[in-house]
């Protein structure tokens, strides 16, 4: 069993199923940890990221960042946190035949001379009226 | 890189290329002739000599031939529009205007506002450009005779849909709006011209601008 991420969203329109927010907006939720081995943790942190998928070498921007905890997790313990992150007006989601914008709220855990733990739950951002 | 540029650049290269290659298999056929190769050594040259003289081709069409032809029909063009920058379900005018350097009956005239996606990615050792382009809106109207002299102007409205993505732009992966001029001439390639419209992140107000 690998470790379980869970991300929540409050609020955000459903677009197929996907959490839609509009460009300035506020987004909120929490996330969920539970590991599946003891680790040392330098930093469990939340960010509000953006990157292109597709054919073009990609592309990507962290918008925002909010830590959570660190230091050792262990399996029984759930790790909860909160976030709360400004979207900014630009770059909307875009998904195309050589070129999509994806936005996301990546959930990291840094794991000393080890490769980082990472989740990505995504969502959309594009006003209401370009719908 | 406008895409003007990015022809001479791309008929620069396939020249230079061109030109080396062709030189490097003109040399190998003289060695085989003056050492008296067998026939079947020089029938295996011939398809190198064939590509390198294509290219050279290539190269000259795109960066002499094709403008000297442009050039001998018509003078250089103007495109105005309304705005460098609109919003999502904006209007946007365009005025295209070109003087005819001779009495000639062109073909359809064609404007039409374009959504290019651009993708740059490595291949091996390569760098390739992908690109996909879809035609939003356009106008075009008939063929029509023009003196020597005579100013080639069309004037139209075009919109950009409310539901559509603005301009985005990385080093790797773009997303454009063009306004692309086509102009049919009869026994000379098309005139081609584009120019860019930068669509903001924002949405006009039912029935904008």
């Amino acid at each position: 069993m690998a470790t379980q991420f869970t991300v929540r969203f409050d609020g955000g329109e459903l677009v197929n199923g996907v959490p839609c927010f509009e460009p300035g907006q506020a987004v909120s939720g929490s996330v969920v940890v539970q590991p599946d081995r003891s680790m040392e943790c330098r930093s469990l942190t939340v960010r509000l990221i953006w990157f292109t998928e597709g054919r073009g070498n990609p592309a990507s921007d962290q918008v925002a960042e909010t830590s959570i905890t660190q230091g050792r997790l262990v399996p029984e313990m759930v790790v909860e946190g909160a976030f709360q992150f400004q979207l900014p007006q630009q770059p909307w989601s875009y998904s195309g035949r050589l070129v999509s914008v994806i936005w996301a709220i990546e959930v990291n855990v840094d794991v000393p001379m080890a490769a980082d733990l990472t989740h990505r739950e995504r969502f959309l951002l594009r006003p209401r009226a370009a719908r | 890189m406008p895409r003007d540029m990015s022809k001479v650049a791309g008929g620069g290269c396939i020249l230079l290329f061109g030109l080396f290659f062709s030189t490097v298999s003109v040399f190998v056929v003289s060695v085989m002739w003056a050492v008296g190769a067998p026939w079947f050594f020089l029938l295996f040259t011939l398809p190198f000599l064939a590509v390198g003289f294509g290219m050279v081709g290539i190269g000259v069409w795109n960066l002499f031939l094709y403008r000297l032809l442009i050039a001998r029909a018509f003078g250089p063009p103007s495109i105005e529009l309304s705005a460098s920058q609109v919003r999502l379900g904006d209007q946007l005018q365009v005025r295209f205007q070109q003087a005819s350097r001779r009495d000639q009956e062109i073909g359809k005239v064609a404007i039409q506002l374009v959504f290019r996606e651009s993708a740059t990615y490595r291949r091996g050792r390569n760098t390739r450009t992908s690109e996909t382009s879809t035609v939003i809106d356009q106008y075009e109207t008939s063929g029509q005779q023009l003196a020597r002299g005579e100013l080639l102007t069309e004037t139209c409205t075009l919109r950009v849909p409310r539901s559509g993505m603005h301009s985005f732009n990385t080093p790797d992966n773009a997303l454009s709006w063009l306004v692309r001029i086509t102009v049919q001439i009869p026994g000379t390639p098309d005139l081609d011209e584009e120019t860019v419209v930068n669509v903001l992140p924002s949405v006009a107000a039912d029935g904008g601008g």
